[in-house]
């Protein structure tokens, strides 16, 4: 399975919007998108309301990528709305790590 | 009438080969298990997250020299268990994992969403995780 990927600038913000199964798999080709998308540092909004699916290293991938961020001054937030993806954010405990948006609007304008 | 679902006692397994780019269909199988005994879809997806982790640790850690990875599904009594065995060598992390220091959250979610998760030696030198829910809160089936 692939991972759809698409790109774009809002009022300042980078916006990923990425759509599949988040997993060790694809877990590269989200790498890639979010450090092409965060390589001027800044606000990043990663849009995963058409993913169903995220495992540990996928879940990894986002955290470096909030570490990577915050030493540029930069920010990675996320927008979704599934509550079991939300789960594994807070089995995890990375619901701390980021700000989490259920709209696109919403992170965009806190970002 | 109402029948348990969970009383069905079959055993099926789902072999491929030994790259992550088969645990999407992996997952499919999980799915289509668990459809099978009528968990609901949260249970479904926690089933689907576990043996993917299972499976990912199977595929980076011990390696399947085999080249097939294989995942048995067991239903029995109130219980539905994946069993997830590999026959490799241990390897040591690579280079790419230690990228991740965030990785190492496997075992914890597997953990926390199975009601039972056990690992054993198996005779070979390999591991055996078995990952099992209990089907007796939600596998009444109305037929």
């Amino acid at each position: 399975m692939n991972l759809l990927v698409k790109s774009e600038t809002r009022e300042g913000v980078a916006i990923v919007q990425v759509e599949g199964d988040l997993d060790v798999y694809t877990a590269p080709r989200l790498r890639e998108a979010l450090e092409e998308a965060g390589a001027s540092g800044g606000r990043l909004v990663l849009d995963l309301r058409a993913v169903h699916f995220i495992d540990s290293t996928a879940l990894g991938v986002l955290v470096s990528a909030q570490q990577r961020l915050r030493t540029e001054d930069g920010q990675l937030s996320l927008v979704l709305d599934d509550p079991y993806l939300l789960k594994i954010f807070r089995i995890t405990g990375f619901d701390g790590v980021f700000p989490i948006y259920s709209q696109l609007e919403e992170a965009v304008t806190a970002s | 009438m109402i029948a348990s679902a969970a009383h069905r006692e079959f055993e099926k397994v789902f072999r491929a080969r030994a790259d992550t780019s088969e645990l999407a269909a992996i997952r499919r199988f999980v799915e289509q298990i668990a459809l099978e005994v009528a968990l609901d879809v949260e249970r479904i997806f926690d089933l689907k997250v576990a043996v993917s982790e299972a499976c990912a640790n199977a595929l980076e850690h011990a390696g399947c020299e085999s080249g097939w990875l294989e995942v048995c599904a067991r239903c029995e009594g109130h219980r539905l268990t994946f069993i997830i065995t590999d026959r490799g060598l241990f390897k040591p992390p690579s280079a790419e994992r230690r990228e991740c220091p965030n990785r190492g959250m496997g075992l914890p979610l597997m953990v926390a969403l199975m009601d039972e998760v056990s690992f054993a030696r198996t005779p070979g030198g390999g591991t055996q995780v078995s990952l099992s829910v209990f089907l007796d809160k939600d596998a009444t089936l109305s037929l």
